[in-house]
């Protein structure tokens, strides 16, 4: 801390942590319900998460707690692992350890470079998942398996016996949620207003709606995980996806708050906070989860700076699990349906998916494939596959400004070597292949085929690398493959000016094991020097 | 016509090239084909089928002139899987191997093929070090005179107790010939007999004369292979599509490698998408004849360049000579024991492993030590899809890295004088009393160069806070070439830091390909029109106006 922790610290954190408390609250019953494992996981995993990333993490102002994308995720291994929970928990506990992992080995910090198109594909993807998901629990059905396919196929079923009081309610907080006035939000959030009326309707109603029931209060249980060799070995493959995910979407929300507090996180110790966190929902049965946008969001509104406003958070909810469970009992699931319904909705990208029409191609692709593969197939896949979508994508634009920047020029002998006399005027012996800016693996194999013919018109060719800024592993082995193709043509090659980082990469690579050391120079007039050497002799 | 070369005639010269690279190429390949047929799991025939088939349909219909087809490592390595782990049957191989040409013709067609060059070096030899690797540990039993095991590399490890205790020690005796007089075959003489060739040979003769009990090949089927259509089935096709998209991915990125390699032999530029369709259509027949799933062969393309071919005739008349052997020899094939296969795959694995890379590991960089390594034992350990993906994934973000240093030095944030930027042109002594000299109500922020995904997340912390100190900021895109999308949102947070700070933003010489990311994401909704300018001139003009109201 670089500043003391005064008054008004202390009066923003309050703030923070009560309002983003009672933000909490109805997303931890819902994800938790939506989970299969009930309302109560939800809110051991926010109490259990938003303290630990609070105290550990690196984002000073992050709320964490369940999310709509660790929920998707958590679904598929829930209904993976239905008949045995003690194997769900040893999952999470496992995405704890390989998140704290992640966190020591700094990895964190390589979040930051996932594009936006394939952000922008993968959260509309996940929020798609949770609409479709929460249809049946709106209709009065129970929750399907098999994630937003199910769901679908659960449709006919659900709708030939649909319960009209389910979906009434549903309705009104859906109205609510969506619809609270503006300026009612400074005293309470859209998304308590709509749990409020939703359940009020439901009490209210005539006719049987189906409601959470029981929550059992009071502490958790503390499990140890079941060990088996042959366990970890399954577990390791959904562990890996839960950590990857948590991480991710930890370190969107992280980024989110920097630019709102204009502070900069630590993506490294967030990792490690949110390691210990999830950790320790695993323990406790709680629900995994990450550093969730809304309750951030909020939580930076209110005033808050620090991680005090996080700690109280959760312990606020903690509060709420030991002394206020028998009153969530009469929550209907309809209601909670309607508030994923609504964090769906927020969850997805309508910025991009407004500009559709008029964005680039290459992004549109990009997240229509991250999207789709999020939606059908799975998470870890699709940012995977859209990361290397956007990357080739990528590449191909680079393709064209590197290709612009490859020089290849004759010197004529007059002028370069000073030559002259009775020999050919225009004659160009040396040829001089200026590489300026940075090369990649984008445009490697295209220069060669672009320069490739022209190294043996000359006897030498100098190969410029004075202004070459960056150089990368594909692009140092077409140096090799441009050296070879000298030496096939008998022609010389001086390498001029190298040095820094591309020096380092060659070296590294071993492409001038064919060059003697005489012919590797610093500047033009040390080449001209060796060009006139090699001519001569 | 078909046309064969780009030239439109083709030469007695270029017949005699031809022919002198297919007979190399086809002497080359037999105990290839033949082996990497074993090591797959389908048999030596069926890699023999693959060779010929795929030299007739890919060379004929494929983009890259002197290509050669068939059997290779990596694909050797995937089938071994599928045949191990997701068939019932081996004819169900076969129609997978049709679905999966299918999909490259797909592939070809959609014309994704250019992209596979955008594989970095990194990741192509941690892949094929994985490969080598995989190849010369599971071919270890059938070196020792035991069948092949399922488990990949890992399998063949544990089987190795149960190996040293019922060791064939002629198969290994016959193995070790062969390997040796595959690495020692004197130089002089490869001209005329290939090492691999003449390790077979000797391997063969030596079982025939003194093998007793040693595993043969057994059983060659004469004549025309047959054209079959394997079984499909409702319930195959389900379980066949993430196999066949495996076999396609693979086999395109193998195949294009090879054409990227044939390509700077010959200095010529193959078609990468007329290359996948060919490629598609030869598994596709191969498939229906029962031959082995194949892609673009590197060592026999080397060695068809190097002997002189020229166009596809070369490939076209090495699948003949294999076919005549086939036809005509087919019995003496019969008796070629396993452990010389064996030992020429290990051979030929040998040489697949980089090691250039492998040899030098503590000079090289770090980060392609670590996108080589992580593709390199996903290969070994995982599956050699998951391996490239996770290696291009691995790749992209390490660069990312390299890139973000470089991107930032070339985002330019200076303050601008009033004194020299606004009253230019006005003399000093005409300016009123109560103007500071030194005030620099406006900033400039110049973007040079390319900006992408790499720099986007640091630069927004690193200019954000410059904006506030102005009450005026030009963003020059003058000198910007390429913004992709993740760095298009950044310049829409400036804007939006600048709004909140009551920061007034003039955009100058945006144009080109950036104007048009910028446009199409609508980042510059809150710009009113007359805030977009094209030069200095116009930005100072605005500045004035924005600053006397």
């Amino acid at each position: 801390m670089t500043r003391g922790y005064d008054l008004a610290s202390l009066r923003g954190d309050v703030f923070g942590g009560l309002i983003s408390a009672v933000v909490g609250l109805p997303l931890a019953l819902a994800f938790g319900v939506a989970s299969g494992l009930g309302a109560i996981a939800g809110l051991y995993g926010a109490v259990a998460l938003g303290f630990f990333a609070a105290v550990f993490g690196g984002t000073r102002t992050l709320i964490a707690g369940p999310t709509g994308p660790m929920a998707v995720a958590f679904v598929a291994i829930v209904t993976h692992h239905a008949d045995n929970l003690s194997e769900v928990f040893t999952v999470v506990v496992m995405a704890g350890l390989i998140q704290i992992l992640l966190g020591v080995l700094r990895i964190g910090r390589f979040v930051s470079y996932t594009p936006y198109s394939v952000i922008s594909g993968f959260m509309s993807g996940i929020g798609v998942i949770l609409i479709l998901m929460q249809t049946l629990p709106m209709l009065g059905a129970p929750v399907a398996s098999g994630g937003a396919a199910g769901a679908v196929r659960a449709w006919p079923g659900a709708i030939g016996d649909f319960n009209a009081g389910a979906l009434a309610v549903a309705a009104i907080t859906l109205v609510v949620g969506v619809a609270w006035p503006g300026r009612l939000r400074a005293f309470l959030p859209p998304a308590v207003a709509a749990l409020v009326a939703g359940t009020l309707a439901g009490v209210l109603w005539p006719t049987d709606i189906p409601v959470i029931g029981d929550v059992p209060g009071g502490l958790p249980e503390l499990a140890l995980p079941a060990l088996s060799v042959d366990l970890v070995a399954r577990s390791v493959a959904p562990a890996l996806t839960l950590a990857l995910l948590g991480s991710i979407d930890s370190l969107l929300t992280s980024l989110i708050a920097d630019a709102m507090t204009r502070t900069r996180h630590q993506p490294n110790r967030e990792l490690i906070g949110q390691g210990i966190g999830n950790t320790v929902c695993g323990f406790i049965g709680g629900l995994p989860g990450a550093g969730a946008t809304p309750n951030t969001v909020v939580n930076i509104r209110a005033g808050a700076r620090s991680p005090v406003a996080g700690a109280l958070c959760a312990a606020i909810l903690f509060g709420v699990v030991l002394g206020l469970g028998k009153y969530a009992a009469v929550i209907p699931h309809a209601v909670l349906a309607g508030i994923l319904m609504k964090v769906g909705w927020d969850i997805i990208d309508w910025r991009f998916i407004r500009c559709l029409r008029a964005v680039q191609r290459e992004h549109l692709l990009v997240m229509l494939l991250t999207m789709g593969l999020t939606v059908f197939l799975d998470v870890v896949t699709a940012v995977a596959i859209g990361l290397i979508a956007a990357g080739m994508s990528g590449a191909r634009q680079f393709e064209r400004l590197e290709l612009d920047s490859v020089v290849s020029v004759p010197l004529l002998d007059r002028t370069f070597l000073g030559e002259s006399g009775e020999e050919d005027p225009f004659a160009a012996r040396v040829g001089l292949l200026a590489l300026k800016g940075s090369f990649t693996v984008a445009s490697s194999n295209m220069i060669i085929d672009k320069i490739g013919a022209e190294i043996g018109d000359h006897e030498v060719v100098i190969l410029d690398f004075s202004e070459t800024a960056y150089i990368d592993d594909s692009a140092a082995h077409m140096v090799g493959q441009m050296i070879d193709i000298a030496r096939e043509e008998e022609t010389a090659c001086i390498i001029m000016g190298l040095a820094g980082a591309p020096a380092e990469t060659i070296e590294g690579l071993d492409v001038l094991a064919h060059i003697p050391a005489d012919l590797i120079v610093d500047d033009l007039d040390e080449a001209r020097e060796a060009a006139r050497r090699l001519i001569d002799a | 016509m078909l046309q064969i070369k780009g030239k439109v005639r083709y030469s007695r010269d270029d017949l005699r090239s031809d022919v002198l690279g297919g007979v190399t190429a086809g002497v080359v390949g037999l105990p290839l084909a033949l082996a990497f047929g074993e090591g797959s799991g389908l048999g030596a025939v069926a890699g023999l089928y693959a060779a010929v088939s795929m030299g007739l349909f890919a060379a004929l219909f494929g983009g890259t002139q002197t290509l050669v087809s068939g059997p290779t490592a990596p694909m050797t390595v995937a089938v071994s899987v599928i045949v191990a782990t997701q068939v019932d049957s081996l004819t169900e191989v076969f129609a997978i191997a049709i679905m999966a040409g299918v999909l490259q013709i797909l592939l070809g067609a959609l014309r994704l093929g250019r992209f596979i060059a955008y594989t970095p070096y990194s990741v192509i030899s941690g892949f094929m070090s994985g490969v080598g690797i995989i190849i010369i540990l599971s071919q270890t039993l059938p070196f020792g005179g035991t069948s092949v095991v399922e488990g990949g590399p890992l399998g063949a490890i544990r089987a190795w107790p149960d190996l040293f205790g019922d060791l064939n020690l002629q198969a290994v005796v016959i193995g070790a010939v062969t390997l040796a007089v595959s690495i020692f075959w004197p130089s002089r003489l490869r001209r005329y007999l290939p090492a691999t060739l003449a390790a077979l040979i000797a391997g063969t003769l030596l079982s025939v004369a003194w093998g007793g009990d040693t595993p043969i090949i057994g059983d060659v089927p004469q004549g025309f292979p047959e054209i079959a259509l394997p079984a499909f089935s409702v319930d195959l096709l389900g379980r066949a599509v993430q196999p066949a998209i495996t076999l396609a991915l693979l086999g395109s990125i193998n195949t294009l490698l090879t054409s990227l390699m044939a390509d700077s032999m010959t200095r010529t530029q193959h078609d990468s998408d007329r290359e996948l369709i060919g490629q598609g259509i030869g598994n596709v027949a191969t498939g229906f004849i029962a031959g082995m799933p194949s892609a673009g062969i590197t060592v026999l393309t080397g060695a068809n360049i190097r002997a002189g071919a020229r166009t596809r005739v070369s490939a076209v008349l090495c699948a003949g000579i294999l076919l005549a052997i086939l036809l005509g020899l087919g019995r003496f094939l019969e008796v070629i024991p396993h452990a010389a296969l064996a030992a020429i795959l290990m051979r030929i694995s040998w040489d697949i492993i980089d090691w250039r890379f492998l040899t030098r590991i503590r000079q090289i960089q770090r980060e392609h030590l670590v996108v080589m390594g992580a593709t390199l034992a996903l290969t070994v350990f995982v599956d050699l899809l998951t391996a490239v993906a996770v290696g291009l994934v691995v790749a992209g973000m390490v660069g990312a890295r390299r890139f973000e240093l470089f991107q930032m030095d070339r985002a330019v944030s200076v303050p601008l004088l009033d004194q020299t930027f606004l009253y230019a042109d006005v003399d000093l002594f005409d300016l009123d009393d109560d103007v500071d000299m030194f005030a620099a109500r406006t900033g400039m922020v110049g973007l040079k160069g390319n900006f992408t995904v790499a720099s986007s997340r640091r630069m927004i912390k690193a200019l954000s806070q410059d904006i506030g100190e102005h009450e005026v900021v030009i963003l020059d895109f003058s000198e910007t070439q390429y913004i992709d999308d993740s760095a298009a949102l950044v310049v829409e947070q400036m804007i939006d830091v600048a709004r909140a700070e009551d920061t007034e933003c003039i955009v100058m010489g945006l144009q080109g390909a950036p104007e048009e990311t910028l446009q199409s994401l609508n980042v510059l909704r809150h710009i009113p029109a007359d805030h977009i300018v094209e030069d200095l001139d116009g930005a100072r003009e605005v500045a004035k106006r924005l600053l006397d109201a």
